[in-house]
């Protein structure tokens, strides 16, 4: 990927589509290091590399609105403490392929607005890891889905035994009677997906929220890989994203 | 709203101070040169910068800088002088104000996010006597570039 300039990010935070509340991410990540003071180190300090963790930082311009940011994380379902999946597609997450950082986190801290008089409103939202970080590829596109749909086929080294296929689910809008989506990572050998194998299916969504796929443990051989979306109900409507990686 | 339109917006912007001031001002959404042959008092919309992404996306926020230049004028320099002052002034039963106008309906009629007056600056007297004593007022408005 070449150098771009950052206009339209794609920012899910849970069950809601943060992107055109925010102006600024920041998406650090760090490892505790460790000291080791022994004798036969000649001198220095040995330091090894521990436990990581992620953040999740976003500002931009509050809004009250129903469904919106300062709404959102001021109630106190979805608000400090909660856990919500984020992703972020620095590209955006319109197009399956597309680069996007996932990961679980917690709510650590909210600032529904500030700033000073003349001042656009502004937001702070704080989030913290409590799980790991996987760089992915948008698998389904941040849209609408009303019927059962198999996503893109995307190429993908599957993990090896070191590693785990990671998945992240967002619905940001849900509408019907009775609606219902289950979404499921697949994966096969070819390409042509003759004969493909479930590698992991999230809980069936029948409300707004997001998932985090129990990590699938490797080998997978397998180089390509699919999310397909199985939708039940009258009228059924779901803005939806998958995101998909290995790490 | 109907997104970022920038015509629109000024002619929004024209059209509440029109609507809102009590007195006989125009309001021209776009510049004249000829400001006399307009009528005086009056408002002229300029546009600045315009920023296309404050927030990510299609539908995020963006703002457009507008100046609007006011003008007033008489036959003799006091009289245009309060009149420009009537139309800064904000507040009490002042009924002139374009400040005011535009800070009654912030949304100007639900076509921007926010519009907010903050500044005027006063310019230097005209050069002639009986000549046009103008300020300007900055505006940024925000809205969405979809609704």
């Amino acid at each position: 990927m070449a150098g771009f300039v950052l206009t339209d990010s794609t920012i899910l935070v849970g069950g809601i589509d943060l992107s055109q509340f925010t102006g600024t991410f920041d998406l650090p990540s760090s490892v505790n290091m460790v000291e080791s003071r022994v004798h036969a180190a000649g001198g220095f300090l040995r330091k090894y590399p521990g436990i990581r963790t992620y953040g999740a930082k976003f500002s931009g311009a509050a809004d009250f609105g129903a469904g919106t940011v300062s709404t959102y994380f001021t109630a106190a379902a979805t608000g400090i403490g909660a856990q919500h999946v984020v992703t972020v597609a620095p590209q955006n997450a319109s197009t399956a392929g597309n680069v996007a950082i996932s990961t679980r986190t917690i709510v650590q801290q909210f600032t529904p607005f500030d700033g000073a008089i003349g001042d656009l409103a502004g937001f702070t939202l704080n989030c913290e890891s409590d799980t790991a970080e996987v760089s992915g590829l948008v698998a389904m596109p941040n849209t609408a889905y009303t019927s059962t749909v198999n996503g893109t086929v995307l190429a993908m080294t599957g993990p090896t035994a070191a590693q785990r296929l990671y998945a992240a689910l967002h619905v940001t809008s849900v509408s019907g009677t009775t609606p219902s989506m289950t979404a499921t990572v697949q994966s096969a050998a070819l390409v042509g997906f003759g004969s493909p194998t479930t590698r992991g299916t999230f809980t069936a969504a029948t409300a707004t929220g997001s998932q985090w796929l129990t990590p699938v443990a490797g080998a997978i051989t397998d180089g390509f890989w699919r999310v397909q979306f199985t939708i039940s109900g009258t009228t059924p409507s779901f803005t939806a994203c998958a995101v998909i990686g290995v790490l | 709203m109907s997104g970022f339109t920038i015509g629109e917006i000024r002619e929004a912007v024209a059209s509440q101070i029109k609507q809102t001031v009590s007195h006989d001002i125009a309001a021209h959404p776009y510049w004249r040169r000829d400001l006399t042959a307009g009528g005086l008092p009056c408002v002229i919309v300029i546009p600045g910068t315009v920023t296309y992404f404050d927030t990510f996306g299609a539908t995020g926020l963006g703002d457009i800088n507008l100046e609007l230049l006011v003008c007033a004028a008489a036959s003799d320099d006091t009289s245009a002088q309060r009149t420009l002052d009537q139309m800064l002034s904000y507040g009490g039963s002042n009924n002139y104000s374009v400040i005011a106008a535009l800070i009654a309906d912030r949304t100007l009629g639900g076509a921007v996010s926010d519009c907010t007056p903050l500044t005027a600056t006063y310019a230097a007297p005209p050069a002639e006597p009986g000549g046009i004593w103008t300020a300007t007022v900055p505006l940024r408005i925000f809205l969405r570039k979809e609704a």
